[in-house]
């Protein structure tokens, strides 16, 4: 099995979660990576990908795991050799089994561009924040903040992802609404696992890929 | 404060519908000769329409073309883009459609007009082609629709009819020799074939208010490709950034259809049969696949069982791409086969029996016996179907209530052959759909008139009674978007008004039922004082017929003959089984010269 990094950006944040499942199914065909199916009355690629995000939100650390036999350097090469704008393989790695990464990855760090200009530590230093799901419920979403600073033109956050997870562009417009801003940007930077480690730890290195 | 696209981009729905990027996508570039193609209908549709690939691949065989594409914008961006003062653009180098030399819609179906004056406004483009000057791209417009070019008259500079492959390329090649709009329109219907320019052409009416004539009283022929197989086609498909309506490479066998069924006008616009050549699709075929990634091939024609290489192209489909699902969509009742339909993905199965009586099949030449029915679903439901799927129309010509109750017949027919097998796992479900008929233009069928409002209800209520059935569904559509689309199938150069004051009302997307605005088109017939009974009524066999400009080379006394003989209740059969003499066969039509070698 493979797990690889990739992007989504360059127009690609546009496209849906299981619209990026389609090109993912696509670009395996294209480039030749041999995929195994599942068994039952429709087949399907066994392709794991990491929680969705959101529509519009660029990312240069989306994972996903595929269960092939190409081996890591061949599948990067393959994939970016026939993937679509915007969704390219930064880093791929043998593992043995299938982490599962839509559960293990809990928080995400984003840089946030178009916010004016306020002071950081207020976010932190509230007991509160209160913010507007898609819903339209308002909630404490405070536990979900696990940092926030400025940085550069605009602002570094790490939020709960996963399963508990606070969107981005949920609380940014909460931001918004009380500091003012105008085109808002967001890029996923980095996701992580249990202990602030990055996904790649839970791969067992050791582990060499028994050539099938 | 005005936004930028990006900000808008991250408000609508669906936003991948509107950037561009498609893998497969040519690099943009300054061409001599920019063309954008413009689908009046929503991304989904438009991606998945094979015409407009085609064309793209006919226009880039001109030297120095740049091609480009365009889809009618959801309600919701294109209120965005107005409010922020953005002009329609193209997908590929962003630049707005004014920018380019010519603009070519695809007209596929009636209902999709108010979306061509729809673009052009969001283009800041003038919707009269006589309110545009040289300073404005050329507006073309081409696909079955323009058969009857006359509604769109007022809006479209050049109509471009018949098959594009040739005459496409044609124009993008004289547009470069030309220097002004006129002595481009000018020569273009002098040298190309297929061209139809309305501010060429004046309609005389009589003081009954009926067509005269036209002057000048030339017909406008439409253009054959006569070698197909040696014709352009796409060798790679632009995988959409979305899910498209159909996902998948399509290969067109063949174009034309052998039957003749009395009431299908693409039965008749897209004669003569032409097949094309099964190994050049096998290489095709593997191209799409290979360069798209697509799962699923489906082989489109208008009767794909009838393609006469069909039992040798599956397999070396097969063995080409092992690894794909084939899909045969048109695939009819009669030449249905057990072994070609388990590769469809789909649990239920459709046939389209048309009509609920042997006698009304008769009538409308849909050559289907009821016994085929039945051994095509029993053909069916050992795959493992459980479902299926059966179309009919409302409102044929001679229809009567047993013709209706007729469709109860098959119905419990079906569900005879069913309980008959052993061990069924799942109950049978049966939907049936029914849809009201449409006199179209150059079908036998032309002049008839279309049921009234009151009629087809009351035939409704007559199949909702006999169709109360366990496992059993009905569906019909709406007859104003029915007797709306009649009126602009038949319509003449003064139904164009109705259109643009449809369009000033807010009728956009009237395809969609859930978006077609009834009131708002019934207001803009009364606004024009236009009654849309004019056009759904029965016409004289002597009248002038609005799209008698056009000639498609099937003889209107074919045609008159064709609807005797429904009237007999007498089936004229398929070209297959010999030359009828509908008029192509002297100009071009390969079906009956081979007869005619045969014969010697
Ligand atoms: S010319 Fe004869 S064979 Fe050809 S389409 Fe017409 S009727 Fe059929």
């Amino acid at each position: 099995m493979i797990v690889f990094k990739y992007t989504k950006n360059d127009g690609a944040e546009f496209i849906s979660h299981l619209d990026t499942l389609r090109h993912l199914n696509k670009t395996f065909t294209r480039g030749g990576i041999k995929v195994k199916m599942s068994q039952g009355f429709h087949p399907h690629m066994l392709i794991f990908m990491s929680s969705p995000i959101g529509v519009g939100l660029k990312s240069t650390a989306e994972y996903c795991t595929v269960d092939t036999d190409t081996p890591p350097a061949e599948f990067k090469e393959k994939f970016n050799a026939a993937s679509p704008k915007g969704i390219k393989c930064v880093a791929a790695y043998y593992t043995p089994k299938n982490i599962n990464l839509a559960s293990a990855i809990i928080k995400a760090k984003y840089y946030i561009e178009g916010l004016n200009v306020f002071d950081a530590e207020e976010v932190l230093s509230a007991k509160e924040f209160i913010v507007t799901n898609k819903r339209g419920e308002s909630l404490n979403a405070r536990d979900k903040i696990f940092s926030f600073s400025r940085r550069g033109d605009g602002y570094e956050a790490v939020l709960a992802a996963g399963n508990a997870s606070l969107r981005p562009d949920v609380f940014v417009a909460a931001l918004k609404e009380r500091y003012g801003g105008g085109h808002i940007r967001i890029i996923k930077e980095e996701s992580f696992v249990a202990g602030d480690r990055p996904p790649e730890s839970l791969i067992d290195l050791s582990q060499e890929q028994k050539t099938p | 404060m005005k936004q930028n696209l990006d900000e808008i981009l991250a408000q609508v729905e669906k936003p991948a519908r509107y950037i561009g990027g498609e893998y497969n996508e040519p690099e943009p570039f300054d061409g001599k000769f920019d063309y954008c193609i413009c689908f009046p209908d929503v991304y989904e549709v438009g991606m998945s329409n094979l015409g407009i690939k085609i064309v793209a691949e006919a226009v880039r065989g001109a030297e120095g073309a740049y091609v480009d594409r365009c889809f009618a914008p959801w309600p919701d961006f294109g209120e965005k883009l107005k409010e922020n003062g953005i002009e329609l653009y193209a997908l590929g180098n962003k630049k707005p459609l004014k920018t380019f030399d010519m603009l070519g819609f695809s007209l596929q179906y009636e209902m999709s007009y108010t979306n061509v004056l729809y673009m052009l406004d969001l283009a800041n483009i003038p919707l009269k082609r006589e309110e545009r000057g040289e300073e404005y791209p050329i507006i073309q417009a081409g696909g079955p629709c323009v058969c009857n070019p006359e509604p769109m008259a007022d809006f479209i500079d050049i109509f471009t009819i018949g098959d594009g492959e040739e005459n496409m390329r044609r124009l993008a090649e004289l547009k470069l020799e030309c220097n002004s709009k006129a002595e481009f329109l000018r020569r273009a219907a002098e040298e190309v074939e297929g061209v139809y320019v309305p501010s060429l052409v004046t309609v005389i009416y009589g003081d009954d208010g009926k067509i005269k004539g036209f002057s000048p009283d030339k017909k406008i022929k439409k253009a054959i490709c006569r070698n197909l197989s040696d014709a352009v086609y796409p060798q790679k498909f632009l995988v959409p950034n979305i899910e498209a309506v159909f996902d998948r490479a399509i290969l067109e066998v063949m174009r034309g259809c052998y039957r003749g069924c009395r009431f299908c006008q693409a039965g008749f616009l897209y004669r003569p049969v032409r097949e094309r050549d099964k190994d050049k699709m096998v290489e095709t075929a593997r191209s799409l696949v290979c360069t798209s990634g697509f799962d699923e091939l489906s082989l489109n024609s208008l009767s794909t069982g009838d393609y006469r290489y069909l039992r040798e192209l599956i397999p070396a489909l097969k063995e080409a791409l092992p690894d794909v699902h084939m899909a045969l969509p048109s695939l009819r009742l009669d030449s249905f086969e057990g072994d070609f339909v388990q590769e469809s993905r789909k649990s239920s199965l459709t046939f389209a029996p048309e009509a609920g009586t042997q006698r009304l099949r008769d009538v409308i030449n849909k050559d289907v016996t009821e016994e085929e029915i039945t051994r095509g679903v029993r053909l069916a439901f050992e795959q493992g179907y459980t479902g299926i799927k059966l179309y009919f129309m409302l409102g044929l010509p001679t229809e009567t209530d047993d013709d209706l109750r007729g469709i109860r017949d098959i119905v419990f027919k079906i569900r005879d052959v069913y309980s008959a097998r052993p061990n069924r796992l799942r109950g049978l479900r049966i939907s049936v759909s029914v849809s009201t008929f449409i006199p179209k233009p150059f079908t036998p069928f032309q002049w008839e008139r279309q049921s009234s409002r009151g009629e087809v209800e009351a035939k409704i209520a007559l199949l909702r009674k006999e169709l109360l059935l366990k496992g059993v569904s009905l569906s019909w559509n709406d007859y104003s978007l029915s007797e709306m689309e009649a009126v602009f199938a038949r319509g003449d150069r003064r139904t164009g008004k109705v259109i643009e004051a449809a369009y000033k009302k807010g009728c956009i997307f009237d395809g969609w039922s859930n978006i077609f605005k009834t009131e708002e088109w019934y207001a803009a017939f009364r606004e024009c004082g236009i009654d849309p009974s004019d056009y759904t009524r029965e016409w004289g066999e002597d009248e002038v017929l609005p799209w008698d400009i056009i000639d498609v080379f099937v003889d209107k006394k074919f045609l008159l003959k064709e609807r005797r003989l429904a009237y007999e209740n007498k089936v004229t059969g398929s070209c297959k089984s010999g030359c009828k003499g509908c008029g192509l066969q002297n100009v071009y039509c390969p079906v009956s010269r081979e007869a005619k070698v045969k014969k010697q």
